[in-house]
């Protein structure tokens, strides 16, 4: 399950080309576009969670805070100081890499769920200041007014455009981490997961490791929240409160924590769930979200990746049954 | 003989117990050392000491000179001293050869950033540690089994992977903790002969083991301990004929 292949890495790419021209030429679904950009930025986060929490085995409720940095260090600097917007994506993931780094120090170092506490915490704290500092972030009347992105003097005015720069990045995202995991430090990271005495006597630098990855997992979800600005060009806190730390975690779990393709696809089913399919739900959304959940950790504990394997070793029984 | 372990004086207290209380012994060069004693008589509490996993209360250990109570796992790991476990400790969900990969942790030397960006180097580096892993796992006798997620191996099996992890780490001392553990009598036989194969290498070698026959069969010299307490010292013979340690295991 570890091992990922060339063809399914160029598998996944063709697909992310191709996947906005079926959307596109369909009347009826062309407002999925719009969904897939949605569901881009969250796998931004959830492939840097995945390799957190599936491969190294740490679990942070609190990556809302850095996707809500990115966003808002984005926002107000391009709108009210007027900066580059790509020297604020920097600034944006150099500021979240240095707090995950303060976060990480001390409470990576122990055993147990200090991250998660610790990160937990932290979400309660960024969401109170994104909704108290109001003459920067404009509080819960949230900041508006951020302007498009553009690239090498072109500006990235469709949602055609701006699909491509967000998928691209998650292509590099995803093609850096399949690299990571399948190298020194993959290997590293997993056996942290299984045992970390046994990592450490082996030469393994525990509490190093787990900082470097959640520091990681903080910038990518930094650069998602920057993307996050300039597409929707609105702020509001509540984008950002625990609730969404704890939906990525929903989008971990549902696709599966211990493969990397588990990260993308409960992004995306999330993303169309969240956005069109569960819009009817009202305010029993979130019971929904706690009932898939229950359903999946239940019946699927390998989440929705493991799903064709279980079918394809179902239909193998079956045959071998009518066989006999 | 060149020394390359000592231990001196050294306490260990869990809460009020004291589980090693002022022991001392040394280790040479190319030896193996077998540390014996009844259940509970804090054997595997003093190699987790001298592999940095627990910390001493008192006392000192030196390896090659240098002090190292005190200092990481990881870097003990590093300055040559590796182990196995009593209770196996292999990296389950990964495959056998990944797991001895994982054991050449210390000389590679690619890191996030370049293994993400899958450079050149890495890649040659990579294939290197891979060469070296199978042909650990060729010398152990596992190599057949390479691909196999590490959990599926029966116990005894997964311990000699713990063996090959160690040794992938290049160490100059290794400590196994009840490695014939639970094997039949072929296998204890294999067991030995692998033993003596790697001290052919210069590997020291630190056992703790509970088969009489085994331990007497290759250990250079034997250290017995009897309720955190170094009893006696000596080469298997004089162990055998010594009333202290009769009385310690036959009941005194
Ligand atoms: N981490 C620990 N915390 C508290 N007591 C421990 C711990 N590890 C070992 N002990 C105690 O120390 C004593 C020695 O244990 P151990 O070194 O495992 O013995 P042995 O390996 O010789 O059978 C035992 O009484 C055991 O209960
Ligand atoms: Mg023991």
């Amino acid at each position: 399950m570890f091992h990922i292949t060339i063809k399914s890495r160029i598998v996944f790419i063709a697909i992310v080309l191709i996947c906005p021209w079926i959307f596109y030429l369909i009347p009826a679904v062309s407002h999925y576009l719009d969904i897939l950009i949605f569901a881009g930025i969250y796998c931004l986060i959830t492939i840097g969670l995945s390799l957190l929490m599936g491969y190294a085995g740490q679990i942070s409720l609190g990556h809302a805070a850095f996707f809500g940095i990115g966003a808002y260090i984005s926002g107000i600097l391009t709108t009210k100081y007027g900066l580059n917007p790509w020297v604020c994506i920097l600034i944006a993931l150099f500021v979240s890499g240095f707090i995950a780094y303060c976060i990480g120090v001390p409470t990576l170092k122990l055993h147990g769920h200090y991250l998660a506490m610790g990160t937990l915490a932290f979400g309660i704290i960024t969401f109170i200041i994104f909704n108290e500092e109001i003459t920067y972030t404009g509080g819960p009347d949230g900041m508006g007014n951020i302007k498009e992105l553009q690239l090498l003097g072109f500006p990235i005015d469709t949602n055609m455009k701006y699909y491509y720069l967000v998928w691209l990045t998650v292509v590099l995202a995803l093609l850096f981490s399949v690299n990571l995991i399948q190298s020194r430090v993959g290997r590293a990271l997993r056996a942290i997961h299984t045992s970390e005495v046994a990592a450490s006597s082996m030469g393994v630098n525990v509490a190093g490791y787990k900082i470097q990855i959640f520091v990681f997992s903080a910038i990518l979800a930094s650069i998602s929240g920057s993307f996050y600005a300039h597409y929707i060009k609105f702020l509001n806190p509540t984008s950002f409160d625990l609730f969404f730390s704890i939906k990525l975690l929903i989008m971990i779990v549902m696709g599966g924590m211990r493969s990397i393709w588990g990260a993308i696809i409960g992004a995306v089913i999330i993303a169309f769930l969240s956005f069109e399919w569960l819009g009817a739900f009202h305010e029993f959304e979130t019971l929904a979200y706690g009932a898939i959940l229950l359903l999946v950790t239940i019946f699927l504990p390998d989440g929705l990746v493991s799903l064709p394997g279980k079918f394809s070793e179902q239909i193998n029984k079956y045959l071998s049954k009518i066989k006999a | 003989m060149e020394l390359i372990l000592s231990v001196d004086s050294l306490d260990v207290i869990f809460g009020g117990l004291a589980a090693l209380k002022d022991v001392g012994f040394t280790i040479q060069k190319g030896v193996i050392k077998s540390l014996i004693g009844p259940n509970g008589a804090g054997k595997s509490t003093m190699l987790n000491v001298i592999t940095g996993v627990i910390q001493s209360t008192k006392g000192d250990i030196h390896f090659y000179g240098k002090r190292i109570n005190g200092l990481a796992a990881h870097k003990i790991s590093r300055l040559g001293i590796s182990r196995t476990f009593q209770h196996v400790e292999t990296f389950a969900k990964m495959s056998v050869l990944e797991n001895v990969m994982v054991g050449c942790h210390s000389h590679m030397s690619a890191n996030l950033l370049t293994s993400g960006l899958s450079l050149f180097n890495v890649r040659r580096e990579e294939d290197r540690v891979k060469n070296e892993a199978l042909a650990l796992l060729d010398f152990v006798g596992l190599l057949d089994k390479k691909y196999q997620e590490a959990s599926s191996l029966p116990i005894g099996e997964q311990r000699i992977l713990e063996i090959a992890r160690a040794l992938a780490t290049r160490p100059k001392l290794l400590c196994l903790d009840e490695p014939a553990a639970g094997l039949n009598e072929s296998d204890t036989n294999q067991f030995s002969i692998l033993v003596r194969e790697i001290k052919k290498k210069g590997i020291s070698i630190l056992l703790i083991e509970h088969d009489m026959k085994l331990v007497m069969k290759i250990s250079d010299e034997l250290t017995v301990l009897n309720y955190g307490q170094k009893i006696a010292e000596g080469t298997p013979i004089e162990i055998q004929n010594d009333p202290v340690v009769h009385e310690a295991y036959l009941g005194g």
